[in-house]
């Protein structure tokens, strides 16, 4: 059994007992516990099952790669699936539960799918529901979307806040073991800004469990000798808790902080995550270990070597009574010799290696420990957890000779240095035949903005494993570093300590050696994905040559922990499967983040309020606070309708539209973009922009523009207005205010640059309210000022004047077909104009209207839309605007393609209007059919409706549409099929059916 | 509550640091050729100080900041940007020039504390370290487009537009919340 | 996640303070050009992995438009230089010109 040791531990603290629940089972551990180290304690190896088989899953790592140990953390707003148990720390209260499993741990129905493992192999979802094809809608995917995915999805909002933070750095180093430290320490002198981050809580990595001395010093005050020296410079920062977890572009990289996981109650936001530019960045991550590849090397009790020892140094837990350790390196001796010392027997180190291991297995053997060299564990027995291990010889097909009891394995297969941040942005690996290993290539590291290299590895993730080799590393690999970014060192040349001698590792890719196919097919590579070698060897026979291929085939590396451990392993049997060096078949791409980070993490503070910037006009609040019925129109909101009591919003816009055509509607017009353009060369610009002529417009006057698109096509549209001899006002729709003052400046500074114009959006200076009605005149005449009568301000004209006590512009312009004023006011008096509109046209039943009303009055007039009748395909002469452009003009953006063959040919479809025969209301978007069908074997179609309405004023169905040689058409009846399969006939208009004479608005 | 110090703000919240979001500033855009030395001339004669340096930011009686080679912003006190306007008018008159009244089109906030530059260092992907006094950097806040300058070591102002004056007061609030103190400034 | 310096106001620009323009020095065909022309103006665009010319708006900014020189493929920056001409700058082209031997982009090379 695995359990806590009577004493030691350097993490935790004996003294402060902690509870915690696992599937509602009430344990305790220690305050400095990670989950995994407190499951094991409590003699909690099953922690969960595996995704496609089922079986029984143990812990196998203490760190980020962690394949197994995959647990359902916390509950309701605090729920998140898929969480490592082995990087969660303990805190008082903390709830977990394992996942994948139905209707317990213990007992799993999934695992019938173990039984069936021989006919579930590699690509079996492929191949099994492809056929029959109408199997896969009502029966394959309901029953993969019921088996996919391991953990719950959250049933409740995260009420956790969280947040970015962008930083600079010179130089960035990542990982906090002691070749971070050591390169921060060189570089510390420099002064060069430095930060330093190390993802688990505590500084100096393996050092403390691989090490007891470093030179005259222990390891553990010799890392706080560091961090403390570390601490005194002003110019370094350090963060632990914080994970590097990707490398970018120039120099971007993403820091991941936890602030909060390890606390039960959570104080401030619970991730940060660094947006930080680095000129130089050093990765420290140091290596891992890899598992072995032996049949049944998936039972629980089978760990990495180099975890068992630090349960035993960093925690204080001994992971069984008696561990075997299986190596094929001299690193997991050191495993041996610590259980040893801790009092853990260690029944036997097998040792794959002919020749065996050097100093380290000389002190194995002088502490009595059985060491059997050449040989493998040819099977394991035991289910839910280790019971004893047959060996072998390792050159040998697996006739098991001997039977050893244990409870736990030590397995090491060698070292993989952890290049995913090296090779995130660029940085290529290469393959040491010597080390067994993928190591970063420092003549083809990644490269910045100014083609130089800006990502350095050192250390053991630099492929150094020795201790001696990797403090070298550290400091001379961060010389270069320090001048690459502007820093001067004194370059003192390090002095390398004697040190044990190792024996070299041995690549061992399948033990034993000639293990039959019965044997392969029960020795797993991927753990989460139960990915095993006959797996990885179908692939290869099936000819899926590329890694790349074979990952996706066969889901190896696919897990949450993306192949930290099965990469290197899997890569091996690709390569002698494919009979190709293990260089020539090549990595898979290494993508961030490191290791998952939260989703809450990337969204920071956009969420509720600050999810998306929402614009508000001066009288918003007024809209709110009134009852309005809001839309989002581009990012601002504005008021839909204003319902009343239990009104339907058809029934208010009714009644906005009725009040407005009978006496008086005010609309807040001030989303509307208004710019303003000035210079000698205005005139001369705008005739360039529009396809009508502005140049000629005169001072005080209005007219409506159109805008085109190089391309041809209609943009924008509004009215302009001359303010005086070098200025005009661009009035653009609410959606253009941005984008067609870009499209100004864009044409200044690039095109036309010596031409004299400036442009400013003067679009938020003004609140721009609509009085529209036959009572528009009377209200403001009633409020005073400046003379509005229609002599003194004609159709189409504007002047600046006082009304009441307001600054006020008023157009004179109409987009609902009523005599209407759009009056401009500085927008700080927008509210208190707007409510002495309100307040004055009481007597005239002032009805406030919204978007949906100003439509209605628009389309009964037959004005276009932006964004209705066009959608980026329609030229202005295909809506019958041909008034709005100037024949006599050379030129105009958008006046070349409109000559195009398609853009001339005449049965392009046109604007009309179109009336159901039976009053009903079209539904937009619909498209009218014509005889015969397509290529596609499609009905044919003539034309669509691009605004559709129901007019309370004609008291019927009015729709606007394109339709081929539409307006030669009137009064013929086109059909329009519906959705349920009925069908509407309307008959063909003019699209202007309100006061086609224009007597109201001219009054 | 009527807290002289508050006289002027629309509204503020403390958290880590104070942020208020003030009532009324005047702000006058001014379009022109920057070289000419007739325009300078011009500009110093009715504005009383020389055009700042490119991103630079003039603190006067009327600030001047810098927003692109061809435009400045003069701050001011909001009933004088007409007079102002109306000087300039009269000074340029022959030059090709633009002066547009702002002041209604923007919104004015002002950070104070100590851990003022660190809250924008949550906002804008800006190196505030390096930034001086005096400077002026326009860049966006989060999802909006603002400009910032600071006032002091501790002290930070920023202008964005009207409407998402709301949206900037939240995101002001938000990374100011007690607890939410990075510690790396 | 680039970083461009606005050649106008000095700024070392962070990508998400920009926005893209497209390919850089395109020369406009209005009335009376023929249709290859205007296809080509409209349509046909370089795609080019190594050196690129390329079109930016400092728009989080000063605002102004500027071209960048860059390798599409590593992402190096030659520089950045003012929209206000026809053609990349000597020194532009010098520095491609030593990093990237035998280089061609259009007519340049």
């Amino acid at each position: 059994m695995s359990k806590r040791l009577a004493e030691g531990g350097l993490f935790i603290d004996r003294n402060k007992p902690i509870k915690f629940e696992f599937n509602g089972k009430k344990l305790s551990g220690f305050e400095g516990d990670t989950l995994a180290s407190a499951l094991l304690s409590n003699d909690q190896v099953l922690v969960g099952r595996s995704f496609k088989y089922h079986r029984p899953r143990g812990i196998v790592a203490s760190g980020s790669e962690e394949p197994n140990a995959l647990i359902n953390l916390g509950d309701k707003e605090k729920f998140e699936p898929n969480q490592r148990a082995t990087t969660t720390e303990l805190f008082d209260g903390l709830k977990a539960a394992s996942q994948n499993h139905w209707p317990s741990l213990n007992f799993d129905i999934g695992v019938v799918n173990n039984y069936l493992a021989r006919f579930l192999p590699a690509g079996f979802y492929y191949k099994m529901f492809i056929h029959p094809r109408p199997f896969w809608k009502y029966i394959y995917e309901p029953f993969i979307r019921q088996s996919a995915g391991l953990g719950r999805a959250p049933s409740q909002k995260d009420h956790s806040q969280y947040e970015h933070f962008y930083a600079f750095y010179d130089l960035v180093i990542v990982g906090g073991g002691i070749s971070g430290l050591n390169a921060a320490l060189t570089a510390a002198e420099s002064g060069l800004k430095i930060l330093i981050i190390e993802q688990t809580p505590e500084w100096g990595g393996r050092c403390l469990v691989d090490f007891s001395t470093i030179g005259d010093e222990t390891s553990a005050e010799y890392v706080s000798r560091l961090v403390s020296e570390l601490k005194k410079f002003q110019n370094v920062t350090m963060r632990s808790r914080m994970m590097g977890a990707g490398v970018y572009d120039h120099g971007y990289i993403l820091g991941y902080e936890r602030l909060n996981d390890h606390l039960a109650e959570e104080d401030g936001p619970r991730h940060r995550l660094w947006r930080i530019r680095a000129k130089q960045i050093i990765t420290a991550t140091g290596s891992i270990e890899r598992p072995i590849s032996f049949p049944s090397n998936d039972i629980p009790g089978i760990m990495l070597a180099s975890a068992v020892r630090d349960y035993a140094v960093n925690f204080g837990v001994a992971t069984g009574n008696k561990i075997a350790v299986y190596t094929n390196n001299d690193d997991a001796y050191r495993t041996a010799i610590t259980l040893n010392e801790v009092g853990v027997e260690v029944p036997i180190i097998v040792d794959a290696r002919g020749s065996g291991g050097g100093a380290l297995a000389e002190r194995a053997k002088a502490l009595g420990i059985r060491v059997e060299n050449g040989k493998a564990i040819s099977k394991v027995f035991g289910k839910k957890r280790v019971e004893a291990i047959s060996i072998c010889e390792h050159k040998d097909s697996g006739k098991g000779n001997e039977k050893i009891a244990c409870d736990c394995i030590a397995m090491s297969g060698g070292w993989s240095p952890v290049v995913h941040l090296y090779s995130h942005c660029g940085g290529k690996l290469k393959w040491d035949e010597k080390m067994v290993l993928f190591k970063p290539d420092s003549s083809a590291k990644p490269t910045s903005h100014d083609g130089l290299p800006f990502v350095t590895a050192v250390g053991s993730a630099n492929g150094f494993l020795l201790i001696q080799e990797v403090l070298k590393d550290a400091r001379e690999g961060c010389l270069e570093v320090v001048e690459a970014s502007g820093g001067k060192v004194k370059k003192e040349s390090f002095k390398l300590n004697e040190q044990e001698y190792e024996n070299s590792l041995e690549a061992i890719w399948i033990a034993p050696q000639d293990a039959d196919i019965k044997k392969r097919s029960k020795i797993w590579l991927d753990f989460q994905n139960d990915v095993k070698i006959n797996d990885v060897e179908l692939a290869a026979r099936e000819g899926f040559e590329s890694v790349e291929h074979t990952k996706r085939y066969t889901t190896l590396g696919m897990a949450t922990d993306q192949g930290k451990l099965s990469n290197i392993n899997g890569l091996a049997i690709l390569s002698s499967s494919l009979g190709k060096e293990i260089p020539k078949v090549g990595t898979t791409t290494f993508r961030p983040p490191y290791t998952p980070i939260s989703l809450g993490s990337i969204g920071g503070s956009a969420r509720d309020d600050l999810f998306q910037p929402v614009r508000k006009t001066p009288m918003h609040d007024w809209h709110e606070n009134n009852g309005a019925y809001m839309e989002p129109v581009g990012q601002w909101r504005r008021p839909f309708c204003y319902p009343q009591a239990e009104e339907t919003y058809a029934k208010a816009v009714e009644r906005e539209i009725n009040q407005t055509r009978s006496s008086l509607g005010i609309l807040d017009a001030s989303t509307l973009g208004k710019l303003l353009v000035t210079g000698p060369d205005a005139g001369k610009f705008l005739d360039m922009l529009y396809t009508n002529m502005m140049s000629t417009l005169k001072i005080g006057r209005c007219r409506y523009g159109l805008m085109c698109s190089e391309n041809g096509f209609l943009i924008d549209d509004g009215v302009v207005a001359r303010i005086d001899d070098q200025t005009w006002l661009c009035h653009t729709t609410t959606g253009g205010a941005d984008s067609i003052h870009a499209h100004m400046e864009e044409w200044l500074q690039t095109e036309w640059w010596d031409w004299k114009v400036y442009v400013t959006n003067v679009t938020e200076q003004y609140a721009q309210i609509g009085v529209v009605g036959p009572n528009a005149r009377k209200l403001l005449e009633k409020i005073g000022g400046v003379d509005v009568s229609r002599e003194a301000l004609g159709f189409m004209e504007w002047k600046d004047g006082n009304l009441g006590k307001y600054d006020a512009r008023i157009f004179r312009i109409s987009f609902s077909g009523e005599l209407s004023y759009e009056i401009a006011v500085p927008a700080k008096q927008g509210l208190a104009f707007w409510g002495e509109l309100i307040e004055a046209g009481k007597e005239f039943q002032v009805m406030p209207y919204g978007t949906e009303a100003l439509h209605v009055m628009r389309a009964e007039k037959g004005f276009i839309m932006i964004g209705d009748e066009t959608d980026g395909t329609v030229i202005p002469q295909d809506l019958n605007l041909d008034w709005a452009i100037s024949k006599k003009k050379v030129d105009y953006l958008g006046k070349r393609a409109q000559e195009r063959s398609f853009m001339v040919n005449p049965s392009r479809w046109k604007l009309v209007g179109l009336e159901t025969l039976d009053g009903s209301v079209l539904p937009d978007g619909a498209y009218a059919i014509a005889d015969g069908v397509n290529p596609n074997g499609q009905k044919t179609t003539q034309g669509r409706i691009t605004s559709s309405y129901f007019s309370p004023t004609l008291r019927r169905g009015i729709a606007m549409g394109l339709v081929m040689n539409g307006p030669d058409r009137s009064g013929e009846i086109i059909e329009f099929p519906k959705i349920d399969g009925t069908v509407i006939r309307a008959k063909i208009t003019s699209p202007v059916f309100y006061d086609p004479d224009g007597e109201k608005q001219n009054v | 509550m009527s807290d002289k110090k508050n006289e002027g703000v629309v509204r503020s919240y403390s958290g880590y640091v104070k942020v208020s979001e003030k009532m009324k500033t005047g702000m006058l855009t001014v379009r022109g050729d920057f070289k000419s030395s007739k325009f300078k001339t011009s500009f110093t004669k009715v504005v009383g100080t020389k055009l700042p340096k490119d991103r630079k930011l003039i603190l006067a009686k009327n600030n001047v900041a810098w927003m692109s080679p061809d435009e400045l912003l003069i701050l001011c006190d909001y009933a004088d940007v007409s007079s102002l306007s109306q000087n300039l008018q009269t000074e340029l008159k022959d030059q090709h020039h633009m002066l547009v009244n702002v002041s209604d089109a923007r919104a004015l906030f002002e950070i104070s504390g100590s851990g003022s530059r660190e809250v924008i260092a949550k906002l804008a992907p800006v190196n505030i370290a390096t930034l001086e006094i005096g400077e002026i950097r326009r860049t966006r806040f989060s999802q909006i487009a603002a400009a910032f300058w600071l006032t002091s070591a501790t002290s930070v102002s920023v202008i964005c537009f009207s409407s998402v004056a709301d949206y900037m007061f939240n995101l002001l609030k938000t990374s100011s919340m007690p607890n939410s103190k990075v510690g790396d400034f | 996640m680039l970083v461009f310096k606005c050649p106008y106001c000095g700024i070392e620009a962070d990508e998400t303070e920009l926005s893209p323009g497209g390919e850089a020095h395109l020369k406009r065909f209005g009335p009376g050009s023929s249709d290859e022309e205007l296809e080509g103006y409209l349509f046909n665009r370089e795609n080019p992995k190594g050196v690129h010319f390329e079109r930016w708006r400092h728009v989080y900014g000063c605002g102004k438009w500027f071209h960048a020189a860059r390798c599409t493929s590593t992402l190096e920056v030659f520089g950045t230089y003012s929209a206000q001409t026809f053609e990349p700058p000597k020194e532009i082209i010098d520095i491609i010109k030593s990093k990237r031997p035998g280089w061609k982009w259009r007519n340049l090379s």
